[in-house]
């Protein structure tokens, strides 16, 4: 498959932006395909998904196989939601950005990933009250349904706790 | 001034990564990562990019442990740290045989165990950290997360 499916000055038509992320390791059609069906009966954002090699031809959404770092920092930064896998990079980002983030974890038994550590990490950030996660399907058609309601978690600031960095430093300077 | 090694793969071990550069200052740093794009984002320091391997691809295990061994041979590094996961963990084991200090600080997304790279890890490590209270012992301590 090529890099997009639509015409680059047709990927801001819309006013509000959705950004799907799945990381750079392996594809993730199952939530793309979840996404790329609930965009069928909605008119209202432009969906732009970095598909990390993804083989299948999504139709209502513009597909990047991968963004360059500085790239994908603007189309992250610019979108109205995030859609993405459980992947710290990810979640850590959108904190750091204070953006709307809904999470769907990759899961082993779809040969997402090599275990699913992702899982456990949503159910550990969910519980620290810092992102909003679909499990499942049924989860994620609500979070898409309702867009405007999904509550966006406390910004973090740039750095580690002032107790971590002091271990580090002092191990590096002893 | 010492020289740091802080090697780590894309994505969010990159990331947590830059959430404890703090922690550097005052020494020279070294970064290596798998994406050619992060040279833009540390560009005071130097930069390697190596191959993105993982236990999914045996073949770029091989070429990622020789890459590091010529890095790490050239770079002499005093201190090596990284995040994770293989490329680290090779630059942990590699980096003994010149004489570095080690920290291994352990992804924030390892929460129901260390990872796997981590766990190898810690027999090599001088500092074994994780960032979930309840997966200390006495080898691996907590010590803060990277938010």
């Amino acid at each position: 498959m090529g890099t997009f499916n639509k015409s680059e000055d047709t990927i801001f038509r819309k006013s509000f932006v959705i950004f799907v992320v799945t990381g750079t390791q392996a594809p993730f059609d199952r939530m793309l395909s979840i996404i790329d069906k609930w965009a069928v009966n909605q008119d209202t954002y432009s969906i732009i998904a970095q598909t990390a090699n993804s083989e299948i031809n999504f139709k209502n959404m513009t597909c990047f196989d991968y963004l360059e770092p500085d790239v994908f920092n603007e189309y992250f930064n610019n979108a109205d939601v995030i859609i993405g896998h459980a992947g710290m990079g990810t979640i850590i980002k959108a904190l750091e950005n204070k953006k709307k983030l809904v999470v769907f974890p990759r899961l082993v038994k779809y040969n997402e990933h090599r275990n699913d550590h992702q899982h456990h990490t949503a159910i550990g950030f969910e519980k620290l009250g810092l992102i909003n996660v679909a499990y499942n399907e049924k989860d994620l058609f609500r979070y898409l349904n309702n867009i405007i309601e999904i509550p966006v978690k406390r910004k973090i600031n740039q750095n580690a706790e002032k107790q971590l960095l002091k271990k580090i430093s002092n191990f590096i300077n002893k | 001034m010492k020289k740091i090694l802080a090697i780590s793969s894309s994505g969010g071990h990159w990331t947590q990564m830059q959430r404890i550069t703090s922690s550097f200052s005052g020494n020279e740093v070294v970064y290596v990562s798998t994406l050619k794009g992060y040279v833009k984002e540390v560009s005071t320091c130097k930069y390697y990019q190596v191959k993105d391997a993982s236990a999914w691809n045996k073949l770029n295990l091989i070429v990622l442990f020789f890459q590091l061994i010529k890095i790490i041979m050239n770079e002499r590094p005093d201190i090596v740290i990284s995040t994770g996961a293989a490329p680290g963990l090779f630059a942990i084991i590699i980096s003994r045989f010149v004489g570095a200090k080690t920290i291994w600080l352990d992804s924030i997304a390892n929460y129901e165990q260390i990872s796997l790279s981590g766990k190898l890890a810690k027999y090599f490590t001088h500092l074994h950290l994780t960032q979930w209270e309840h997966l200390t012992n006495q080898k691996t301590q907590f010590s803060g997360k990277v938010l």
